[in-house]
């Protein structure tokens, strides 16, 4: 470990030269004084060190998956299809899906969520949700395009650990009073310094390319509960994604979101202060294991005034995400709408309050 | 004690004055001619005859140690007039004026457009223009006293700028409650529903407090004169009433 030669002033970030005998430190650049334990701590809470991302690989143990490829000429996505579905439209787009290959041998997934709904439901959770959108425009609204419904079996990287992690984090308390002459404002500065762990069951990032990330993480979560041992038969029902990255290039988005909420879950604890700001962090992953899921996902995609819009619904909660179109004339004559008879009425108000 | 044979003085000094001059007008300041003082008599008395009310104009040279409100309602309450009437009050040894109204016309001269007059009567108070500051008082009062609905510009003003700051917040409320109904997708940037139950352990943890800084800033208290509000003079009647410095 290197000689301490000196702290850093929580202050202004100027170098307090360190002595060994004193129980206080001034900094000569703000003149504010500090224990040197506190320097210490601060020291210690402000010193940049690596996180430590650990993951097991996957086994990546193949099956013969004996199903062919389709691909869409339109928007180039790719779906696995038994022999017997071997027809119909691309999810993701709603053109017409061509042959491409024969997919022999595929990774195995661990575990595969089968569907929970049909495509009735499916569909009836999506119309809700459409429902009460006052900007969405009407020809949109009352298109049927159910037909264009489809059930995938979407491929996910699934991450397991024990997140040990340690934070710190700055935070004020405000205190205010007048002596009749003048105001003032005391604002104490604190340092909160914590460490704890937690344990992350199957965090799901989606292998698929073709898909929108943010449309599939908008569906989650999933119930793991349900979920079973992976079975070909699953596929004679619904059409499987082709697995597109791999699960190294998954984790990022998987430390990420474990990295966050470890933060979340330590901040929680500060209470009693004004305001709380992450200063410094630093992650390590226990026991980081992966593993391969297909989990269900209904997709519907409509092209409107020459821009497809694309649904995505989870198979088992039903919960839907998508974009949706702007009817911007009728945001804008009922805006207006609005801000008249808005205007109009407490100016009315106010006239007869006046008078 | 004092107070009170202060008080004596001044309601004797006030006979005095009412006695001593016209029926409107009390100049012991001497701020104007006899042809001022007629013409404004003139206009005075259209005014009472008009709205069977009293119209004093009352100035002085003695300082007067208190709300000089309380001096022009004294005046006024003590000096035999109508129960219903409205006093301009200039005293040149404060280097204060004030409106003063009593009776029912309160509802008429209350202290908002008490207030509106005597920001009218500033510009030409502060320019020594005393008998033009008396014709405007007339004159506005007349004019409060012919529309009393009347709003003034500033009261339009109000009304046009709060309507449309009341109605741009209420559209923007609107706007963004449908904008948002339109999000149906949101980036998960956490994986808070795969936390394992009951999994969160704190291994250590401490606040250390660091420093504190204090900011002082110096309370700004307003140097000006007015006032304004309803009050009570001496002898118990009611009155709404302002005034400022000049």
């Amino acid at each position: 470990m290197a000689e301490i030669t000196a702290y850093k002033c929580p202050n202004c970030g100027a170098d307090i030269p360190f002595d060994p005998h004193a129980e206080n430190l001034k900094c000569s650049y703000c003149d504010t004084e500090f224990p040197v334990n506190t320097l210490k701590e601060y020291g210690s809470a402000i010193e940049e060190k690596s996180d430590t991302y650990v993951w097991q690989s996957h086994s990546g143990e193949k099956m013969d998956l004996s199903v062919d490829e389709y691909i869409c000429p339109s928007c180039g996505g790719a779906v696995a299809m038994t022999e017997e579905k071997a027809a119909g439209v691309c999810p993701y787009c709603g053109s017409a899906i061509i042959l491409n290959a024969k997919v022999e041998e595929e990774l195995k997934p661990d575990i595969i969520i089968p569907f929970a709904i049909d495509k009735d439901e499916a569909y009836a959770a999506l119309k809700k949700e459409l429902s009460g959108k006052f900007l969405l425009p009407a020809d949109f609204k009352n298109h049927r395009f159910f037909d264009k419904i489809q059930g995938l079996y979407v491929p996910y990287w699934l991450f397991d650990c024990t997140a040990d992690c340690e934070a710190s984090f700055r935070m004020t308390r405000t205190r205010m009073w007048s002596d009749g002459q003048y105001r003032y404002t005391k604002i104490s500065h604190y340092l909160a310094l914590r460490r704890g762990q937690m344990a992350f069951d199957k965090v799901p990032v989606d292998a698929s390319l073709k898909l929108d990330e943010e449309l599939l993480e908008s569906i989650e979560p999933f119930d793991y509960t349900k979920a079973k041992a992976f079975d070909m038969a699953y596929l004679a029902q619904n059409n499987a994604d082709i697995r597109q990255e791999e699960a190294d290039a998954c984790e990022p988005k998987a430390n990420k979101r474990i990295h966050e909420s470890m933060i979340a879950a330590l901040q929680s604890t500060i209470i009693g202060y004004d305001g709380t700001s992450l200063q410094n962090s630093h992650i390590a992953f226990n026991d980081g294991k992966m593993a391969y899921a297909f989990l269900p996902v209904y997709l519907l995609s409509r092209t409107y005034k020459n821009k497809v819009y694309t649904f995505a619904i989870n198979g088992q909660s039903g919960k839907v995400a998508g974009d949706l179109p702007y009817d911007y004339p009728k945001l804008f004559l009922y805006g207006a709408l609005v801000f008249i008879v808005s205007f109009l009425l407490i100016g009315a108000l106010a006239y007869f309050f006046l008078v | 004690m004092k107070k009170f044979f202060l008080a004596l003085l001044f309601l004797t000094l006030s006979f005095t004055l009412v006695c001593a001059d016209g029926d409107n007008i009390y100049d012991e300041a001497n701020l104007l001619n006899e042809q001022q003082k007629n013409i404004l008599e003139e206009n005075i008395e259209a005014v009472e005859d008009a709205y069977d009310i009293d119209m004093v104009i009352l100035t002085s040279l003695d300082y007067y140690p208190g709300d000089i409100r309380m001096w022009a309602a004294d005046f006024y309450d003590y000096g035999g007039f109508l129960s219903n009437g409205l006093i301009l009050g200039i005293n040149m040894a404060n280097r204060e004026y004030t409106i003063v109204s009593s009776g029912n016309i309160q509802d008429v001269f209350d202290n908002d457009k008490i207030d509106e007059i005597l920001d009218a009567l500033a510009s030409p108070m502060q320019n020594g223009h005393y008998f033009g500051a008396m014709e405007d008082f007339v004159s506005l009062s007349k004019a409060a006293l012919d529309n009393p609905h009347a709003l003034s510009s500033d009261d339009i003003m109000m009304i046009l700028l709060s309507a449309s700051t009341c109605a741009i917040i209420i559209t923007a409320v609107f706007v963004i409650y449908h904008l948002s109904k339109m999000r149906i997708k949101q980036k998960a940037t956490k994986a808070t529903a795969y936390i394992e139950p009951h999994s969160f352990e704190m291994t250590y943890q401490n606040d250390l407090f660091l420093y504190s800084n204090i900011i002082r800033n110096r309370i700004n208290r307003s140097n000006s004169s007015s006032r304004s509000g309803s009050f009570r003079g001496s002898s118990g009647a009611s009155h709404s009433g302002g005034s400022r410095g000049f």
